[in-house]
């Protein structure tokens, strides 16, 4: 590990004066260049934000870079409540945003395969044996991951998470803290709340000594409360592919879900999503669809395709569907008016405990059954992910339940979400074919 | 060899009387309190080579073998025998099929859920506290009573007891040198015979068990033999496993001296002192140390890893665990099955060879040990 003074200037030369200000001149000259969508297919250009905006959440993994021995970093499982880090001044890092980002820039599959080298089974979860490859080999689209200094793992997304960062643990020799989160079978009683509760509290003065601070309240007051209003502007911003045609494509939603996974609890996801809802109502307002001619509604479960995401939006928006929702990122929603930054640790726990999955099957099924009607539905595409077993399992009873109950055609679509050995093309492309063929028949 | 009853002989033996049956699924559970309702549990690990057709309907082909042989099994063979089913939340496949079984099949018989925490902190025994609690409440209805203070202690003491017994056996085991089939044939007779006639079993049974001659002596680690094949063919190979890291065995002795405390309190504690299990989350070097003892205080050479799989729980720890082991010159093997009703031809040479590296190994750290430092 470098000298912390060395560390400083590093940040502070190489980041603050050059890297930073460098990325955004990038972003706002329009140096990237244009994605392809939009021109020769089915799609309309997806509606974006900002290049400002974008540099934002593009400054996050640059900052990464730097930021070792200048601020402390934790690693953390998707559905933790960072709110607390982020109070201490925590850089908040993602593995599972990370595999995400692996996987959409198709290096996942030979990144994993230097942990199923080192004998990680290639029935793990595709995310953490990307994670683990990465770390085992260095590899990584971003150049460099800063080291953690803490770990947090919270159990209401599964319970591999908490296999997973004991491994992480393990290697990397620093302390991991568990927020178990008891699975909801009802709503949770007092007694679950008051159990994570009594975590959180515990992770306070965990947190604290890795930090070198102490916990100001009124700061973490202000954190909730800026996570509440992202966590809104993003349960808007999904909404608005209610309206007929759909301004956006679930697909595009995988991608912008990014800052309310990473900064939640930061100024700059508010700013992002405000960016994002204007554009989409204006896109409304002319009744500009993300799909050229939406013909077809589709509804998505689970996590995406990483891997072919593009390809899987094109293949389907060619054949008039448009996938206009997802429960995966509605996760991030639905739960914004738990919030309550007068009684934050109380509704930290309220609210990370009955995330979507952390409760069980019939409560996704109601999920799904409400969103089919909010959003007019045609069909339902539920990927049978390999290998995330708590979000799939449960999935062939769902299934059926749309088909019989709902009359709403439903296809268990088999593939994996990072491994794309997992992902066969033909197979795939038929049963799609197939059921786009049975939604037409029900017009 | 040991005659024992079979699972539902027993279970019928019990309804005639009168009392209720659970069906329990893996691992940890607090079977005091349901013996102190008056019902008896019995345990449902596969059983191996059950057809999965009805899993087969509800689940993927990617859950593992528990889940699909048990689920199938409970619905062709147990649910009309029995008066509840106990789903521990030991994984995210054993939660999914609890799930299914609550929301999406109408089986007509109660399914009572059980969280373990992951963690062994002040909190979180709190919280069992509690969780055991709402599981003897939820019984209630069940066994139509509410027992006394008294009845749970006593089921708590009866349970501490059998854990005494099951140590001594253990003992006598490693120095007699019983045959593996047999001896575990009667560790797991625990999952379904009433303590009583476990602990009489225990008592008489030992004395008629072969003997085999040891070559080697290995730690048998993962969460359930299944196919007892496996024991034989240790016993053939004369690989004597002197101590075990199953989840249906070692890893639920959950000793607690302390049996002064109220009894709620007193069985969260039996239940937070088991040994490492990677599925409550232990850290995997604890689990290291504890293997390590245990080889080391019965000259093991070697730890067989016997998995389910698509076990997460217990693969995800296999490649940091396997290289600690090694690195302390003891010889691993890792093997997934997937319950099948016998083991693969694949198994039985890999199977062979461990043997002769473990008698290799085995010779040498007795030999090791005899010589003074």
């Amino acid at each position: 590990m470098m000298q912390p003074n060395r560390s400083r200037l590093r940040y502070l030369l190489g980041y603050r004066c050059f890297a930073k200000p460098a990325l955004y001149v990038r972003f706002l000259a329009g140096f990237r260049k244009p994605g392809k969508t939009g021109q020769n297919t089915a799609l309309n250009a997806p509606v974006g934000v900002s290049a400002w905006k974008k540099a934002g959440l593009a400054n996050h993994y640059l900052e990464g870079r730097y930021v070792e021995g200048v601020r402390k970093v934790a690693w953390v499982t998707s559905g933790a409540p960072i709110e607390i880090l982020r109070a201490l001044g925590f850089y908040v890092f993602y593995p599972e945003n990370h595999g995400a980002l692996c996987g959409a820039r198709k290096v996942a599959t030979e990144i994993m395969q230097a942990a199923e080298q080192q004998g990680y089974s290639p029935a793990l979860c595709s995310y953490a044996r990307t994670d683990l490859g990465s770390l085992l080999s260095g590899k990584t689209p971003l150049q460099k991951i800063p080291r953690p200094d803490l770990l947090l793992a919270c159990t209401n997304i599964c319970q591999t998470v908490l296999s997973w960062y004991r491994c992480l643990a393990e290697y990397l020799n620093v302390p991991l803290y568990l927020i178990d989160t008891p699975f909801l079978f009802r709503d949770a009683t007092p007694d679950q709340i008051d159990y994570v509760k009594r975590q959180l509290e515990g992770l306070i003065p965990v947190a604290e000594q890795v930090a070198g601070r102490s916990l100001k309240w009124s700061r973490l007051r202000q954190v909730v409360s800026w996570s509440k209003e992202a966590t809104q502007l993003w349960l808007e911003v999904l909404e608005t592919a209610k309206a007929k045609p759909s301004p956006l494509t679930a697909f595009d939603g995988f991608i912008h879900m990014a800052p309310i996974v990473e900064q939640r609890g930061e100024t700059h996801a508010i700013r992002y999503y405000r960016d994002l809802l204007k554009r989409l109502q204006n896109r409304i307002q002319r009744r500009e669809g993300a799909v050229k001619e939406e013909r077809f509604r589709v509804l998505w479960d689970n996590l995406p395709v990483w891997y072919r995401l593009r390809h899987l939006a094109e293949f389907l928006a060619e054949r008039g569907v448009n996938v206009v929702a997802s429960t995966y990122t509605y996760a991030w929603a639905e739960l914004a008016p738990m919030m309550d930054s007068n009684r934050p640790l109380e509704t930290i726990a309220r609210t990370y405990l009955h995330v979507f999955l952390n409760r069980p099957a019939r409560s996704k099924l109601k999920v799904m059954e409400k969103m089919i009607h909010d959003f007019q539905i045609d069909g339902v595409i539920l990927h049978s992910d390999r290998s995330c077993k708590p979000y799939s399992l449960g999935q062939m009873d769902q299934r059926d339940h749309l088909v019989s109950r709902l009359n709403v055609p439903a296809l268990l679509l088999e593939a994996d979400h990072n491994d794309s050995r997992a992902f066969a093309e033909q197979q795939i492309r038929t049963r799609l074919e197939a059921f786009v063929e049975m939604m037409e028949q029900r017009k | 060899m040991l005659d024992l009853p079979g699972r539902w002989d027993i279970v019928k033996n019990v309804r005639q009387k009168g009392k209720k049956v659970a069906a329990v699924f893996p691992i940890h559970y607090p079977r005091e309190l349901l013996q102190a309702h008056g019902i008896h549990p019995v345990e449902i690990f596969g059983p191996p080579g059950w057809p999965t057709q009805t899993a087969d309907r509800h689940f993927q082909s990617y859950t593992c073998a528990i889940v699909r042989r048990g689920f199938s099994f409970l619905h062709e063979k147990v649910l009309s025998h029995v008066d509840l089913v106990v789903v521990p939340h030991s994984c995210d496949a054993l939660q999914g099929m609890a799930s299914v079984l609550m929301d999406f099949t109408e089986n007509g018989k109660p399914v009572l859920t059980f969280y373990l925490p992951r963690s062994r902190r002040k909190e979180d025994e709190a919280f069992l506290v509690n969780e055991l609690r709402r599981f003897f409440q939820a019984l209630t209805p069940i066994s139509g009573r509410i027992p006394e203070e008294a009845e749970l202690k006593k089921a708590i003491r009866l349970n501490q007891h059998v854990f005494g017994i099951l140590e001594k056996l253990w003992e006598e085991h490693v120095l007699t040198g019983w045959s593996n089939l047999e001896f575990f044939r009667l560790l797991r007779a625990r999952e379904y015979l009433p303590a009583e006639d476990f602990l009489r079993y225990a008592d008489t049974a030992p004395s008629h068990f072969r003997r085999i001659r040891p070559k080697g002596r290995i730690l048998l680690s993962g969460i359930v033999p299944e196919p007892m094949d496996l024991l034989h063919l240790l016993d053939e190979l004369g690989l004597l496993v002197v101590a075990d890291d199953l989840a249906c065995s070692s890893r639920r002795v959950y000793r607690n001296s302390d049996l002064v405390s109220d009894a709620f309190p007193c069985l969260a504690q039996c239940l937070m002192a088991g040994p490492p299990d990677p599925t409550r989350g232990d850290p995997i070097k604890q689990r290291f140390f504890h293997l390590v003892k245990l080889a080391q205080k019965h000259r093991a050479g070697g730890i067989l890893f016997f998995l389910p799989k698509f076990c997460e729980p217990e693969l995800f720890d296999i490649p940091l665990l396997t290289k600690m082991l090694q690195d302390e010159g003891l010889a691993t093997l890792v093997l997934e099955s997937e319950l099948e009703s016998s083991l693969s031809q694949q198994m039985v040479t890999r199977l062979e060879a461990f043997a002769e590296l473990v008698a290799d190994r085995t010779e040498h750290l007795l030999k090791f040990k005899e010589t003074p430092a």
